[in-house]
């Protein structure tokens, strides 16, 4: 009887063991795949404050100054390093300097790039939100990326047409045109978001496909993978045209290293929160997990990670620390 | 002695008729004034935006109400218009009311809107709901209520546009 005792003990024992060495395992993986830890480092916006209603838009100057975009109060907002609002410029208005949708937001050295769903062209400020003038561009702005002034590399939101980078001069002259790939037959299933590196390679996220890709200045396809085995997203008829409702991926960056992070959206297993860590080479080398849900995600030059909270109301700066 | 007592009298009598008179200048004896009747409430038209939280938030969607409601006079705005922001029943948090709370008033200062704005936390109007933001408007002098949808059809546009001029 004893000896049944201890020998189920034993067993016992060896299923605990065995359970917990499943189970650490399992955190080592985790910890495998968390290879960069979020540290935050500064909160914009509370709840009560009027700093930030729906911010669109971010960048950061080499000094830490903050730029953002907000979409309710029609402004281009100035904050500094330690959060204070510094200057606000806009409002409701087809105007030089005015918005009706603000949205996308870029940088050179002395001027910043502003979007507006609403409004054809690009608007151009200097870093006191000055305005300076209007880039002519007639389509529709999907993303955009400011390699020089005078070279802007534009991704049109059309309906109907392959995935291309229009390059811009500052006249709002096409200069050359790069075609990512081959054309899809449903409407705007070809639409993606995109980063260039310092070498000018360009890497590609689509929004409605599941693809990433790394370009180079010819057009050709260096790798591509796909992150999240996603084969159809869910379309729904509006207005007449059958539209692509769920997204993939929502938005890419680089950091200093040349990772490439990669925002997913409702199929990522924490929507609009996982961050697919990518190598330069295009191997998966860690995930993320944001606190909160957010429509992009922006690395600023000394890599602060800086991502939306509380529905827009408030932009969170982070420290990555690499376990890699 | 007389005399100056009598001057001093006089001097009290003519200070004291100077106050009232400032007095009742200000605060009893103005004069209603007459040039704009409609602004004070007296107009016998109110407008009601049953606002679409979601169209807030979308610029695009906003735009319609947005430019029919601040076509309207100023005063009229203040006097005779409200806004009610109605959103979709959900699992509600306080975090969630004091978005939606900071986000409208972000609509309301980005967009100067002058009329007051009330959110329907309650889902009190929630039967009065269709997918769009709608303008219902009350007008007492022919006892009448009637709703519209935004977008506007110009024809519609015009009618609530004739039927605020006309009252003002």
């Amino acid at each position: 009887m004893k000896r049944t005792l201890c020998f189920l003990l034993f067993l016992l024992l060896m299923m605990f063991k065995a359970a917990s060495g499943l189970s650490s395992g399992e955190s080592l993986f985790n910890q495998k795949q968390d290879g960069i830890q979020l540290e935050e480092l500064l909160t914009l916006g509370s709840l009560e404050d009027d700093l930030l209603f729906q911010w669109i838009g971010v960048n950061v100057d080499l000094s830490g100054n903050i730029y953002v975009t907000d979409s309710l109060d029609y402004s281009l907002k100035k904050i500094s390093s330690d959060g204070n609002l510094l200057k606000k410029k806009g409002g409701r208005g087809q105007g030089p300097g005015e918005f009706m949708a603000p949205r996308l937001l870029d940088a050179s050295e002395n001027y910043l790039y502003v979007t507006d769903h609403l409004l054809s062209g690009i608007q151009v400020f200097d870093k006191d939100l000055q305005f300076v003038r209007r880039i002519p561009i007639q389509v529709p702005i999907s993303d955009f990326c400011v390699l020089r002034d005078d070279e802007i590399a534009v991704a049109p939101l059309v309906m109907n047409s392959p995935s291309q980078i229009f390059f811009y001069n500052a006249a709002g002259k096409i200069e050359r045109v790069l075609t990512l790939g081959q054309h899809s037959a449903d409407l705007i299933m070809d639409q993606f978001s995109f980063i260039f590196d310092n070498h000018k390679n360009v890497y590609v996220a689509y929004t409605f496909q599941d693809k990433i890709e790394k370009i180079d200045t010819q057009g050709s396809r260096i790798w591509s993978t796909e992150l999240l085995g996603i084969k159809k997203v869910k379309k729904e008829k509006i207005s007449g045209y059958v539209l692509p409702t769920e997204i993939i991926y929502k938005d890419v960056d680089l950091d200093s290293r040349g990772n490439i992070y990669i925002l997913g959206g409702s199929f990522s297993a924490n929507p609009s929160r996982d961050v697919y860590v990518l190598n330069p080479e295009g191997i998966q080398i860690a995930t993320l997990t944001l606190p909160d849900t957010s429509h992009c995600i922006y690395i600023d030059d000394k890599d602060f990670l800086y991502s939306r909270a509380n529905a827009g109301v408030t932009l969170k700066k982070y420290r990555m620390r690499y376990r890699f | 002695m007389r005399k100056n007592q009598i001057t001093n009298k006089t001097r009290f009598l003519i200070i004291f008729l100077l106050c009232l008179m400032n007095l009742g200048n200000t605060f009893v004896f103005k004069p209603a004034q007459p040039d704009h009747g409609w602004s004070n409430g007296k107009s016998p038209i109110v407008l009601i935006y049953i606002i679409e939280f979601r169209d807030i938030l979308c610029s695009p969607c906003s735009e319609s109400f947005l430019d029919f409601c601040l076509s309207l006079p100023v005063e009229f705005q203040k006097e005779n218009t409200w806004g009610i922001v109605v959103f979709d029943q959900g699992p509600q948090t306080n975090l969630g009311e004091k978005i939606i709370a900071k986000k409208v008033r972000g609509f309301m200062n980005g967009n100067q809107i002058h009329f007051p704005v009330f959110i329907d936390f309650l889902h009190i109007f929630k039967t009065l709901r269709t997918q769009a933001t709608q303008i219902v408007l009350l007008d007492s002098t022919s006892f009448s209520v009637k709703k519209y949808d935004f977008p506007l059809a110009a024809k519609q546009k015009d009618a609530i546009l004739q039927a605020v001029i006309e009252s003002l």
